[in-house]
């Protein structure tokens, strides 16, 4: 008996290592095909690729290796040598008695393995598995093919270079003068002396240190290339992106008012506290905190001179007074604006004047936000010399002090955050300069090599699109480009239409697409040789627009297109009829409402029948079992 | 013929089994021509210990199969022809009045057709349910009860009955309860051109039929069903017929949307039982000493057919439960 299982496990084994095997090959197979299809591929791309080829063996025997070594099924086993000696499911039954406990081994049991271990004794593992070519040998040969023949090409002739994209070779040079470079070093250096901002100082870090491997000539220009754009890139995504910009020139625009207004409370100072007056007239706003401060060391020495702290409160108040009325102003000309609108274009109809009113009152409150937005960032300083104000009249000094200290920082905040945005500008001018200095200079040494564009890396670039690239003085381009780019910004009042502008900026050609109308929208423009953003806000569309144009918010929907008023009349009716409701259960199911009425009324028409009248046994049963069949069930209401 | 206590290993056992089944497969077939696989449903009853349901038009020899195998067993055999006024009492048995020499009189038992080890009942659709239900307890519990007192029937008993399809006027179809306590549901097919050939030689001469030998008796018969019940069933096969059964059912069948369609209740419990016996016999048939996968295959018609009930919907759409069981086979997978 022990002889027997051990012949039985025997077989066992042999056939499931040459299971394993053909598993292995026709993994090896499939991966070999993979492999070459994916080298093919690569080579076609790329032919000087050709090391891919040498990827092709180790991945095969990888395959093969995974393939023989996953878990093989006992089951499959043995179901393959009853296959093969058809022994009707013998060896595996015996396969699972053997996993018995002897206790558990019946006589039948007993027999049962005897009878496989003897009718297996016949089956050859090479009957049950036998290795035959793996259906994947097919596509690998024909892949390996393949890719013999495209290894084997003759080398394709160098891609004629386009007028742009030309390239720089993979060497390291100096590309720049070395003067030059330490021209730009040092102002770097005195930019990150004049910053406090630590992501503006790391960028400069940064910056610098790229000069300085440019002028050593130790990194290849590509490479400098690619940082330059990467420091571009972080600047922009610091100031430039769509959010961000927006918030930046909402800020440039509460400087301006701020300077504004700073410039108004000079004015009035002017006789009080002239050196104040005159920083902020001259927009040097750390002086002018530093004068702050002192004004308010004076004040809590007491060392303030009655006529000067007089002459000082009465400019404050005088500011105040102005300020007052300036709002005051801007609210009787809301208020001029609001009641002409209404009163020209008032509609009659009660839901047309609903939805006018509401109308109006989102256009109140846009113009609210856009009334106070400007003063936010004056607010504090306002706010502060209120106090002093205040203080003064009421002769704290210690209160004065606090507001005096409170409007420097104020002040001292402003100057820096100032600061800060005009190094960033000119560190990405600087940045902007070196990198098209860079591209010129490999253009002038005639490189085949495509440099690579911001967000387009190494792709081609369309035709249509890179034809004005090439020639043009590089001042003349830079002086350009650095209009068009304070243009965007709003300083030279660029402004574009809601369906579609474009801007002509020197070195290419700049497309700029609005929205259909409707609400205003901000635009992004993308200058690509020199990579300028461009923000302008759009102006709504003046048609073509499912919302109403702004100038036009007050006025009631208008017609434009045909319509045809017509009326409907309803019929009234019985409901569904018996057949249309025993139709519709024999297709939805025998669960609706109307068709337990349905069913009860012939029920009880059956039950009426059965029992007047003389029909057979027989029929009687099967009558009584359809309608047993056909019974309402339950719905999911839970009725039956 | 060979005694049990000489049979000691299961090879041997088996072996005098197959010769046993040989004798009675060459007896039948001196009388019963063709009929191969309604005669290995009928012998699977017989071994399994179950009774068997024969169904098949007039004419095709399904009373003489069942007659020929009661003959060539010595058993007791009897036959009951059904019909619409057949009473319970005629085919159980009834109290009667008797009087001993002395002139006492006492009520006595009087044993009905039932009371044999084959019963044929011939017909079995003809009767009203009222005696059809009489044979729900004869068939499960092989025991009759009449008033308080319970009589065994002697083993081995099995009942072999037959219906015709076609006639709906005066039929009764049998209840579902009924229809469970069969084993196999069988069809007896129209024979062959060449069985057909046979038999008119056989039946239209001059040839008196000669009376045939018993090949097997009591004794041996409930031997061969101890072999029977000794076949070992590997797990997967008892996995396997699980399987089956619960895709029988439309609450658990969410692959067979026939199945959820077509049928309102799927086998029960014993038609898993009926399964794995079948497949034990046809092991053993085969001379193996495990049912296999295939075994299980080969009986899952007979034995699953008359217990699926069909939805309304399956009776209206005239869907076979052969066509339902089809399905199940290609959908349950063993585990391999």
């Amino acid at each position: 008996m022990t002889a027997d299982l051990a012949s039985l496990e025997r077989l066992l084994a042999r056939t499931a290592l040459r299971v394993r095997l053909a598993r292995g090959l026709t993994w090896g197979c499939a991966g070999c095909a993979a492999a070459a299809a994916g080298a093919g591929t690569w080579l076609l791309l790329e032919p000087s690729a050709r090391w891919t080829l040498a990827a092709l063996a180790p991945i095969s025997a990888l395959s093969f290796v995974v393939g023989c070594c996953l878990r093989v099924r006992r089951e499959l086993v043995s179901a393959a040598i009853d296959s093969a000696g058809a022994l009707d499911g013998r060896v595996r039954a015996a396969d699972e008695f053997m996993g018995l406990a002897p206790r558990e081994r019946t006589p039948f049991v007993l027999a049962a393995l005897r009878d496989a271990a003897a009718r297996a004794r016949d089956v050859r593992p090479a009957q049950a598995v036998p290795l035959r070519r793996p259906r994947a040998a097919a596509p690998a040969l024909l892949s390996l093919l393949v890719c013999a023949l495209i290894s084997v090409r003759p080398a394709a002739p160098a891609p004629r270079p386009t007028p742009v994209a030309r390239g720089v070779p993979e060497r390291p040079l100096r590309l720049l003068a070395s003067d030059e470079l330490t021209a730009r070093s040092e102002s770097a250096r005195s930019l990150a002396a004049r910053t406090t901002s630590t992501d503006l100082l790391r960028q400069l870090a940064d910056y610098l240190a790229l000069l300085a491997r440019l002028e050593a000539g130790t990194v290849p220009q590509e490479t400098a290339l690619q940082q330059a754009l990467a420091l571009e890139s972080s600047l922009r995504s610091a100031s430039e992106q769509p959010r961000a910009e927006r918030r930046a020139d909402a800020d440039r625009r509460e400087s301006a008012s701020a300077e504004v207004d700073l410039r108004q409370l000079a004015t009035e100072l002017a006789r009080a506290r002239p050196e104040l007056a005159g920083a902020l007239q001259s927009g040097a706003f750390t002086e002018a905190a530093r004068l702050l401060r002192a004004l308010a060391e004076q004040t809590a020495d007491g060392a303030l001179e009655a006529t000067q702290r007089a002459r000082l409160l009465a400019a404050l108040q005088k500011a105040r007074e102005r300020e007052r009325e300036r709002v005051a102003e801007q609210q009787r000309e809301q208020a001029l604006e609001r009641s002409l609108l209404q009163n020209a274009r008032e509609p009659s109809e009660p839901s047309l004047l609903k939805r006018h009113n509401e109308q109006q009152r989102e256009l109140d409150t846009l113009r609210r936000k856009q009334a106070t937005r400007p003063k936010r960032v004056l607010e504090r300083l306002q706010r502060e010399l209120a106090r002093l104000g205040n203080a003064l009249a009421d002769d704290d000094a210690t209160e004065a002090q606090d507001a005096l200290e409170r409007a420097a920082d104020a002040l001292d905040q402003h100057g820096r955050a100032q600061h800060d945005q005009a190094t960033r500008d000119e560190l990405a001018r600087e940045l902007a300069q070196l990198r098209e200095e860079l591209q010129q200079r490999a253009l002038a040494e005639g490189s085949e090599r495509e440099l690579p564009q911001p967000g387009q890396s190494r792709r081609e670039r369309p035709e249509g699109r890179t034809s004005q690239h090439a020639g043009g003085d590089p001042d003349a381009r830079r002086e350009r480009q650095l209009r068009f780019d304070l243009e965007a910004r709003g300083q030279g009042g660029a402004a574009l239409d809601g369906g579609s502008a474009a801007l002509d900026g020197g070195s290419g050609s700049q497309l700029a697409r609005g929205g259909q109308g409707g609400a205003p929208s901000q635009l992004l423009l993308i200058d690509e040789p020199v990579r300028s953003v461009v923000v302008a806000r759009e102006v709504p569309a003046e048609s073509g627009s499912a919302e109403h144009d702004a100038r036009e918010l007050d006025a009631p929907t208008r017609r434009g297109g045909r319509y045809e008023d017509r009326s409907l009349h309803g019929a009234s009716a019985a409901g569904p009829s018996r057949s249309q409701v025993i139709r519709s259960a024999a297709h939805g199911g025998f669960a609706s409402a109307p068709y337990r009425k349905v069913y009860a009324d012939y029920r009880a028409h059956e039950e009426a029948v059965l029992e007047h009248e003389g029909v057979p046994a027989g029929y009687r049963y099967h009558v009584r079992r359809y309608f047993e069949l056909v019974r309402p069930r339950a719905g999911q209401d839970g009725h039956r | 013929m060979s005694t049990e206590h000489e049979l000691t290993t299961p090879e041997a056992r088996v072996s005098a089994l197959l010769e046993d089944v040989q004798r009675l497969y060459a007896t039948i077939t001196q009388r019963v021509v063709g009929q191969q696989r309604v005669l290995d449903g009928v012998l699977t009853c017989l071994l399994a210990g179950g009774h068997a349901l024969l169904e098949g038009v007039p004419g095709v020899g399904k009373t003489l199969l069942v007659r020929t195998l009661a003959e060539a067993l010595s058993l007791s055999f009897s036959r009951v022809q059904f019909t619409p006024d057949l009473m319970p009492a005629d085919i159980l048995g009834t109290t009667v009045l008797v009087e001993d020499k002395l002139g006492a009189r006492s009520f006595a038992f009087s044993r009905g057709p039932v009371f044999a080890h084959v019963l044929l009942a011939d017909e079995i659709n003809r009767a009203t349910p009222k005696t059809q239900s009489a044979l729900l307890e004869v068939m499960q519990e092989h025991t009759v009860t009449i008033s308080t007192e319970t009589h065994r029937l002697e083993e081995p008993y099995c009942v072999l009955a037959t219906q015709n399809p076609l006639e709906m006027e005066g039929t009764y179809p049998l209840p579902e309860a009924q229809l469970d306590r069969f084993l196999l549901k069988l069809q007896v097919d129209f024979p062959s051109r060449e069985e057909l050939h046979t038999i008119l030689e056989r039946t239209t001469g001059d040839s008196v039929e000669k009376p045939l030998l018993p090949v097997l008796d009591r004794a041996r018969v409930l031997a061969l069903r101890r072999v029977v019940r000794e076949v070992a069933v590997p797990r997967h096969v008892l996995s396997y017929v699980v399987g089956l059964l619960e895709a029988t059912h439309p609450e658990r069948a969410r692959e067979l949307p026939r199945i959820q369609r077509f049928v309102r209740y799927g086998a029960s419990p014993r038609g898993a039982q009926a399964i794995l016996l079948s497949a034990k016999v046809r092991a053993v048939l085969a001379g193996r000493f495990a049912a296999s996968l295939e075994d299980v295959r080969a009986v899952l018609h007979p034995a699953l057919r008359h217990r699926l009930i069909l939805s309304f919907e399956g009776v209206a759409e005239g869907v076979s439960s052969d066509a339902l069981l089809d399905d199940v086979l290609a959908s349950v997978r063993p585990d391999v």
